[in-house]
């Protein structure tokens, strides 16, 4: 097999609602149809599909199905979470480079609002947690994903100081962002105040400092960059890509430092395969599942030193045209919740050009991560 | 038929038992906090498993431990997915560091206080609540 270099070729969405009236098989193939378009490729020439999920959208196959692709050479299901985001693009990438499949399709589809699986809320919860640590969790009431994040947030909060008003400067943030965004679900502009004055859900977590429940879908395609050059499209590459995990907790067990994330383990690794400092990143697409786990991964990832993020982002350093632009598409907290594969389309848009009122000007590196709070993955994306 | 609905008592949602964990939970059962201690390396281990998370060793006695505890980090619940859970809303859970060896530690709920009142390094000892006839549940409250 002859190694190629695989590229980032298109991005492309559903509608984002907070109520479809779909299938996530439709959203998911509206999403498909659309970054196959952006990427400048015929949707028979996809050869590899792959996604990630809680079970809760179609699977590749019944999407190779749906979307009449003569040829499978590459499918893949990756049953898991925001963590999964990049590590699923990752392996879309390496099986271009292997030269396994040409022309690869990811994506990530569910009615994460109105269908049965829901992570937040006061209805079900979808993670079945197996074993051991479902044993020590579900009987103590832990098992909604907010209340990990909730620990570590407080865990922070003590050993920084870091406050609730400073949590809500990032939720302002990308409510201000997703204003720019005619994709995003929640437009309408947000203050510290209406955020301190939503309800607790988690303490030290009000309303605005979670993930908005939406329904929708994503897609990303990825090719060779010789089908790139053919195209017409700029090259977009990932730089360097690392996945993992620091310490893991199950049941309380294992956390040797509650504030930290996986990102305290893995940034280190991630600019070392790179080459470069955070300085030399132009945008950050970063993971925001809740306000702490967006603040403390622009720690972890060197735009302020460790247990600085709360004032960072206070003084407005997340904003377009600030420091870091940071979710300039309203991340998980405002645009929709797609899991962290709305972080990637959002990054290759930028590194493309083509954000709009939201492009930052002349983007060349991009920083993309998804994570699960003990576990993630994270790339940097390059305009070549 | 009658339009009387049946009513759902709430039961805790205790999770079944398996090989690696029943004598815990037997031990819960009988008011007694204790953890596997690895024969090789004598480090205590949460949660129970067959082998030694630090040395790989199978051999491991189960021992008691003193129940005293410290906060390390908490959340309040003001929201519950779970029917039991909701009718105990607000309800604590925390990171509780065991004094037997400070790199123990569990999740726990914090009972017998105000959920306001808890904080960090907050002294806590264990309890154990009554879930039905036969079984008993694990949480701390401040000594």
């Amino acid at each position: 097999m002859t190694r190629q270099s695989p590229v980032l070729l298109g991005a492309g969405w559903s509608a984002q609602s907070r109520a479809s009236g779909v299938t996530p098989l439709t959203l998911a193939m509206d999403a498909a149809y659309a970054a196959v378009a952006d990427a400048g490729l015929q949707m028979h020439e996809i050869d590899a599909v792959l996604c990630f999920g809680r079970r809760d959208g179609p699977g590749p196959l019944l999407m190779a199905s749906a979307l009449g692709l003569p040829t499978v050479r590459f499918f893949l299901e990756y049953d898991g979470g925001g963590y999964a985001s990049n590590t699923v693009v990752m392996v879309g990438a390496q099986a271009i480079e292997s030269g396994t499949a040409k022309n690869v399709l990811v994506y990530r589809a569910m009615n994460g609002r109105t269908g049965s699986h829901r992570f937040g809320g006061e209805q079900a919860q979808p993670i079945d947690v197996q074993g051991a640590g479902g044993q020590f969790i579900d009987p103590v009431g832990a098992r909604a994903p907010v209340i990990g994040f909730a620990l570590q947030a407080q865990a922070h909060m003590q050993r920084f100081g870091t406050t609730s008003e400073q949590l809500a400067a990032v939720a302002v943030t990308m409510r201000e962002h997703a204003a720019r965004n005619e994709r995003a679900v929640m437009r309408k502009s947000l203050t510290v105040a209406e955020h301190q004055a939503s309800r607790m859900i988690a303490s030290p977590f009000h309303l605005f400092d979670c993930a908005i429940e939406t329904d929708g879908a994503c897609a990303v395609v990825m090719s060779t960059v010789d089908v790139a050059r053919g195209v017409g499209k700029p090259l977009v590459s990932i730089r360097a890509s690392a996945v993992g995990a620091g310490s893991f907790p199950v049941g309380g067990s294992g956390w040797e430092d509650e504030s930290r994330l996986y990102s305290y383990y893995l940034a280190p690794e991630l600019y070392e395969r790179a080459g470069i400092t955070p300085a030399d990143i132009d945008v950050a697409e970063i993971y925001d599942c809740f306000t702490f786990s967006l603040m403390a991964q622009v720690e972890d990832y060197g735009f302020c030193k460790r247990g600085e993020g709360g004032p960072f982002a206070a003084a407005g350093s997340l904003r377009l045209g600030a420091e870091i632009p940071t979710n300039t598409h309203g991340g998980l907290l405002s645009e929709a919740y797609l899991q962290g594969l709305g972080h990637v389309c959002e990054a290759v848009s930028q590194l493309q050009g083509t954000a709009g009122d939201r492009q930052v000007e002349g983007a060349h590196l991009a920083l993309v991560t998804g994570q699960g709070g003990h576990m993630g993955g994270a790339m940097i994306l390059e305009r070549t | 038929m009658t339009g009387a609905a049946r009513t759902e008592i709430p039961i805790r949602p205790m999770r079944p038992v398996d090989a690696d964990t029943a004598p815990f939970w037997d031990l819960v059962d009988q008011g007694v906090l204790a953890f596997q201690r690895c024969a090789a390396c004598r480090r205590l281990r949460f949660y129970p498993q067959a082998r030694c998370p630090h040395c790989g060793s199978p051999e491991h006695s189960w021992d008691p431990v003193s129940g005293a505890g410290r906060v390390r980090t908490w959340s309040v619940q003001y929201n519950a997915g779970d029917p039991w859970f909701r009718e105990h809303l607000p309800y604590v859970i925390a990171v509780v560091e065991l004094e037997d060896d400070s790199r123990l530690r569990m999740l726990a709920n914090i009972v017998g206080c105000d959920p306001a009142t808890v904080h960090f390094d907050q002294r806590v000892t264990v309890v154990f609540e009554p879930v039905d006839e036969d079984r008993r549940m694990y949480a701390f409250k401040p000594t």
